[in-house]
């Protein structure tokens, strides 16, 4: 009788103990949870998301949408005015996920603006931004970037490439080109790596779908990829879609590839069109 | 994923089986940074088995290199499936490492 006593004791210990531990843990994790809500939000802030974002600017039409497969990640999309006349966008996907990419997304962002506000060049954005992620690069983290500057009366499209997936041109008449790219490396790796400067020319009518390998490589249940087939078919038949509707148009035949297996990498997508 | 490491010739020759991805990179790396740590100067990366690496376990390949290069050793990468090799052209890394189509290229110094 005594000895099933104690052990009734001993189990009512073990459970008020066990009972202490999940609730520690439980409010960790929540307070974990809620730090990476707000670090979304203070993430999302960083990428403009009011459109149209240049009312008064009519020859350019843009729309861009990031769906993070986490709280925070690694993908980014941005785009201002330099000057009257030119108009910069960039994209880029930091290796990895989660808090570590987010956290250098944000530094690569914030580095892009304040070069951009002095250096005008998109060779030397792009030089510069380098240098500054790869040094103090200990975990050696990079980002595939591409950047554009487009001259809003020539519609010259001067731009830099770095690792990424090569955005396409949709011409008005509906063929498409992908952007050549000469041979880069991702930003962050190499200090001293020179990045080259190419042109393109945007007709009027013309768009430039830029994107992250996350729309490419979304994965149904079986592993197959959605590719860059089904996303050039896609644009091939929504010709005279807008950018936000285009965007849609991916975004919709990408959700019904995935058919709800778990998103794997964030999906980031941007269209520019030059306007009549 | 698994490793197996063997000597070939003077290189220490880790052979990569399965996927490099978020879940697998870190103990890769914990496993790359243990056989560096023994003090290795050459060292293969085989990656006849790799099917697939993704950008997290591109940054261990370049954690290993800084590593190794900073004792004045060497890292070589050889047998990429194309569907990998691919991966490494469009991302720049084939600019970044030296890679080879077989053991017997990548070790005949």
């Amino acid at each position: 009788m005594i000895e099933l006593h104690g052990a009734f004791s001993h189990m009512h210990e073990k459970l008020a103990d066990y009972i202490e531990d999940l609730k520690e843990t439980t409010s960790a994790k929540e307070k974990i949870e809620s730090e990476l809500r707000i670090a979304y939000e203070i993430q999302m802030s960083m990428i403009p998301h009011s459109f149209p974002p240049f009312p008064n600017l009519p020859q350019v039409e843009l729309y861009a949408k990031l769906n993070s497969a986490r709280e925070v990640g690694g993908d980014f999309y941005d785009f201002f005015r330099m000057d009257d006349d030119k108009f910069c966008f960039a994209a880029g996907d930091v290796s990895g996920k989660g808090v570590p990419a987010s956290l250098f997304m944000a530094v690569t962002r914030t580095l892009l603006r304040s070069i951009a506000d002095k250096v005008k060049s998109t060779r030397n954005i792009v030089n510069i931004l380098n240098k500054s992620l790869a040094l103090n690069n200990e975990s050696r983290m990079f980002v595939t970037f591409f950047m554009g500057i487009l001259d809003l009366k020539t519609g010259t499209v001067n731009y830099v490439n770095a690792g990424h997936i090569p955005p396409m041109l949709v011409r008005k008449n509906n063929g498409i080109d992908v952007f050549e790219v000469s041979k880069s490396i991702p930003l962050g790796i190499q200090e001293e790596f020179q990045y080259k400067e190419q042109t393109i020319n945007m007709g009027k009518g013309d768009k430039i779908f830029v994107y992250t390998d996350g729309v490419s490589e979304a994965e149904n249940i079986h592993q197959q990829l959605f590719g860059e087939k089904n996303m050039i078919n896609l644009i091939k038949q929504y010709p005279y879609q807008n950018p936000r509707q285009l965007i849609e148009s991916i975004e919709k035949a990408v959700e019904v590839h995935v058919a709800g297996y778990l998103q794997s990498d964030d999906i980031t997508m941007m269209v520019i069109a030059y306007n009549e | 994923m698994e490793i197996n490491v063997l000597q070939y010739k003077d290189y220490t020759s880790v052979s990569i089986q399965g996927r490099v991805d978020t879940m697998t990179a870190g103990d890769f790396e914990n496993r790359l940074m243990e056989i560096l740590g023994d003090g290795v100067t050459k060292l293969l990366l085989d990656c006849s088995d790799l099917t697939y690496i993704s950008s997290s376990g591109l940054r261990v390949f370049l954690v290993a290199q800084k590593k190794i290069l900073a004792t004045g050793g060497i890292l070589r990468i050889c047998c990429l499936k194309p569907e990998i090799k691919d991966i490494f052209d469009i991302s720049g890394f084939s600019v970044i490492f030296s890679i080879f189509s077989d053991v017997e290229k990548a070790t005949s110094d």
